[in-house]
């Protein structure tokens, strides 16, 4: 047993945050949830700038304009220096490759991963600031469990 | 011992540093919400493109020393080496969700791009989790401060640091008391003579944590905390709506759930009553939860008595 539950949210920074948000909500089905103008200290100290926050797939990004235009990677797959990986069922993984195909999706892969790990395959791709992002399907799928209390109260009320 | 690089320490105000310092009570309470609280709805599940969060791969200079790092500091269990296809070492973390971390080690990182220092990586644990946690930021020395001090409703614990090759790192814990009922027990609360109250008027009874409301269907008291997780709300004159500054919840004027947050109950109520002599009296000592505004929760004063107090 770990003494850390799981991934909470994930900053990220892009130029332009309308055309982020656009690629995470109207490409990969994100729901907008709020725009925070004041919530940091830095915002208050005028150190930072309204932040849209997206939730995709129950977990939250938050997006924060990049401080000047920088040029997007020349790869796709990358960790230089973080990727964020979401996770498909092995069943729907060929369909989400192509369906990521028919939404215009530039990606790289699929590629597969060994068989005593806990990834099957996956494909790699970035968002309007070159922030790099996975799509994959998990061996270990079986291992994942519910954490959070909402979920356990959720299950509990449908068991 | 690794210390955290400190680059941009000097920014950090002395309550950001003293706030990093709390503790939760001890608990092994799971978080109930990720993402700084945020309430899911049935629309997340319609369709999803991907399914729930996978794993988070970040670049380090030493897997090695990270790898150490993440399992003696963060609370990692380390699953194994050379687990993904990528030829470079890397090493793949576990967490109790099945969230998985993989350390690739490169040799030239850049955490942020240049300009770009609000990415970063948040994780959650329970409020024993965090209060290890702390113990070994105090063990390594790591500077550690929080980005939201003012913004952290109650029971809502946050701290931000750097890893030793200085990813901006987030954790957030929320305990089994940003979702108690808070009481403020202060007995019974005289607020004057009703008839000094106009139809629109929102007082704030500031000890007690309490709006006293006048609507046109009568008198509603209601509780200062956040129905999200006890954040204090704050009555916006201008947008005629409470405001949440913790989460951005807002509620109108008879205590409904506006938006910022999904499917909120609306504000609690305290009962109001009133004196012989015409005055808007509180009671403290119990609040009741609601789903949302029905007029009966309103209370008229006695015309024959609110002329005993004018
Ligand atoms: S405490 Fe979260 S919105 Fe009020």
């Amino acid at each position: 047993m770990a003494n850390i539950e799981g991934l909470d949210h994930t900053g990220r920074s892009v130029p332009d945050v309308r055309e982020g948000e656009d690629f995470y909500v109207s490409l990969l089905g994100a729901k907008h949830c709020n725009t925070i103008a004041s919530a940091t200290e830095d915002v208050r100290a005028g150190r930072g700038a309204p932040h849209p926050c997206n939730v995709l797939a129950g977990y939250l990004f938050v997006l924060f304009p990049h401080a000047k235009h920088l040029p997007l990677p020349d790869a796709l797959k990358g960790e230089d220096g973080s990727r964020i990986a979401f996770a498909v069922s092995r069943q729907r993984f060929d369909d989400v490759v192509e369906r990521a195909g028919d939404i215009g999706l530039s990606f790289e892969g699929p590629v597969t991963h060994p068989e005593h790990g806990p990834f099957g395959e996956s494909i790699y791709f970035t968002d309007p600031g070159g922030n790099y992002m996975e799509i994959c399907w998990r061996r270990d799928s079986d291992q994942a469990r519910t954490r959070l209390a909402w979920e356990r109260e959720a299950e509990a009320a449908t068991a | 011992m690794e210390t955290a690089p400190t680059k941009d320490a000097g920014f950090r105000t002395k309550r950001q540093m003293e706030k990093a310092k709390e503790l939760p009570s001890a608990s092994d309470a799971l978080p109930k919400y990720g993402g700084h609280g945020y309430v899911p709805t049935a629309e997340d599940d319609e369709e999803p493109f991907v399914e729930r969060i996978s794993h988070l791969v970040l670049g380090v200079t030493d897997v090695d020393r990270a790898e150490h790092w993440y399992n003696d500091v963060m609370g990692m269990d380390v699953l194994g080496r050379g687990l993904m296809a990528d030829t470079r070492p890397h090493s793949v973390m576990r967490m109790n969700s099945g969230c998985l971390l993989v350390l690739v080690e490169g040799k030239d990182i850049v955490p942020r791009r240049p300009g770009t220092n609000a990415v970063h990586h948040a994780f959650n644990m329970t409020p024993n989790q965090y209060r290890r946690l702390q113990e070994k930021i105090e063990e390594y020395k790591i500077d550690a401060w929080v980005d939201r001090a003012q913004f952290l409703a109650q029971g809502e614990y946050n701290l931000n640091f750097r890893d030793p090759d200085d990813h901006a790192l987030e954790v957030c814990c929320d305990t089994p008391e940003a979702s108690e009922l808070i009481l403020p027990n202060v007995g019974i609360l005289d607020c004057g003579p009703a008839s000094q109250y106009n139809v629109g008027d929102v007082k704030l009874l500031k000890d007690a944590d309490v709006y006293l409301i006048r609507l046109k269907e009568g008198f509603l008291a209601m509780s200062r905390w956040c129905t999200h997780m006890n954040g204090r709300i704050i009555w916006n004159r201008e947008h005629w709506r409470f405001q949440c500054p913790y989460h951005h919840a807002t509620f109108d004027r008879r205590g409904n759930h506006t938006g910022g947050q999904p499917d909120l109950d609306a504000l609690r109520l305290y009962s109001v009553g009133f004196g012989p002599d015409g005055h808007v009296l509180i009671d403290t000592s119990q609040v009741t939860q609601r789903a949302c505004f029905e007029p009966d929760q309103c209370v008229q004063p006695d015309r024959a008595l609110v002329g005993a107090g004018a």
